[in-house]
């Protein structure tokens, strides 16, 4: 996944934003958010949340860029994002909702933003992947929020262990461990996911076959 | 056999390619005799495929910056310019501090020595020489950027309030060397003239280099603090 073409874009524009051009920052900007959104609001489940520790992620990183070492901006873009993620993590155990907020949100249907689509897709198609989106966020949100990051940087977004290890600061050993815990916990979870699902599976089988 | 959980993290990191080549043809080895081993690893194998194809959602806003706001960044992180003016100001101060302290030596406590060149006729022309060209220059740059810092500074710059007089003195000294015969009335006059009239300037030349000094430094330590934050 970590492309070295893409790579050595990255530091292009990284190098430009140091020197103070926004544009060139924003061109990252473009190039992430799609993805780092979508960490985010894995490890939240909120909406509203995910696209504020977003935001403040990238404005973070914008004014952290001058830290930035290394070749790995990916990672380390990920890497503040988890920490904003925790950071409201934190201020929502803090400050819980009331529970006309909570049922508030209930009522909202506790609406996870659309997918991403295609113009061809059939309704029904999209009405099974966003069940099954849902189904999958039910089950990483079971695990401890240490494990769920780790599974949501390797298994939903396809970081290598040592982009893991140094978005989240950890030894490989450790990486391989609570990917391993997090995958046992998660397989029990989805196998109920799986049999709600088969066309899921078949669908990736037959993406399987097709190179 | 391995423990159920340590065949379990086998199988994860032989998924990602994460053993050794030892683990992977002991761990393969097994595989190949035990049909439910390769259950497990197909199982694991789907998972993670399915994972990987958890629907992605659409951002629900744009998250770029905007320029207007970000864009004074391009300010702190053009630090050269930062670190460049704090060595010139250092360059500057250093001139400054040099010639104050030049004044402040070369006329070996002119208060002092006021009742001496009274006497002597030719010490004062001498001083008038050496004095006259220097106080006036200085006087005339030194003024606006003295009237610039006074406000900051208003307390520190006390003594140095008496410069017209300083001007002064130095076109009375100017005066006696063009007319050295008057020389004797200017020097006995000199004792009226307010005490150590010199020295301020130098004074001042040395408290502007000083201060001008530390701003450079902060300059400077802003440029490279900046630089590697």
């Amino acid at each position: 996944m970590s492309d070295p073409q893409a790579q050595s874009d990255d530091l292009t524009l990284v190098a430009r934003a140091r020197r103070g051009e926004v544009q060139a920052f924003n061109d990252l900007v473009l190039r992430y958010q799609s993805a780092m959104y979508n960490l985010a609001f894995r490890l939240l489940d909120d909406a509203d949340l995910a696209a504020d520790a977003t935001q403040d992620a990238f404005i973070a990183a914008f004014q952290r860029l001058p830290q930035f070492r290394g070749s790995n901006f990916r990672a380390w873009l990920a890497r503040i994002v988890t920490n904003a993620c925790y950071d409201a993590l934190r201020r929502r155990r803090r400050a819980p909702l009331s529970l006309e907020e909570l049922s508030a949100e209930r009522a909202e249907g506790n609406a996870q933003p659309a997918l991403v689509s295609d113009s061809d897709e059939s309704p029904e198609q999209l009405a099974m992947r966003r069940a099954l989106s849902e189904a999958i966020q039910d089950c990483l949100n079971q695990l401890p929020l240490s494990f769920r990051t780790v599974a949501i940087l390797s298994d939903v977004q396809g970081y290598s262990y040592d982009e893991i290890a140094l978005a989240l600061n950890l030894s490989l050993g450790t990486v391989k461990s609570r990917l391993s815990r997090a995958r046992q916990k998660l397989r029990d979870c989805l196998r109920a996911v799986r049999e709600l699902f088969p066309s899921a599976y078949h669908l990736l089988e037959q993406e399987d076959e097709t190179p | 056999m391995p423990p159920p959980s340590e065949e379990f993290e086998l199988l994860s990191a032989y998924l990602d390619n994460a053993l050794t080549a030892r683990q992977r043809q002991a761990l393969e080895a097994r595989l190949a005799a035990s049909s439910e081993l390769r259950d497990q690893l197909d199982e694991l194998r789907a998972m993670c495929a399915l994972l990987r194809a958890t629907p992605a959602l659409k951002p629900p806003r744009d998250f770029r910056l905007d320029p207007a706001r970000y864009a004074r960044r391009a300010w702190w992180s053009r630090l050269d310019i930062l670190r460049l003016t704090g060595a010139l100001g250092a360059a500057a101060a250093a001139l400054l501090l040099a010639l104050g302290i030049l004044l402040a030596s070369a006329p070996s406590a002119p208060s002092d020595s006021i009742a001496l060149q009274a006497t002597d006729i030719s010490t004062p022309a001498m001083t008038a020489r050496m004095f006259a060209p220097t106080p006036t220059t200085p006087v005339l740059a030194v003024a606006p950027l003295m009237a610039t810092v006074a406000p900051l500074a208003a307390d520190a710059l006390e003594p140095f309030r008496a410069t017209p007089e300083v001007a002064m003195e130095a076109a009375m000294l100017m005066a006696t060397e063009t007319a050295p015969g008057d020389a004797s009335a200017a020097a006995s006059e000199m004792p009226d003239m307010p005490e150590a009239a010199l020295p301020p300037v130098a004074r001042l030349l040395i408290l502007l280099g000083a201060l001008l000094l530390i701003i450079s430094g902060v300059l400077f330590f802003i440029g490279t603090f900046r630089a590697r934050l």
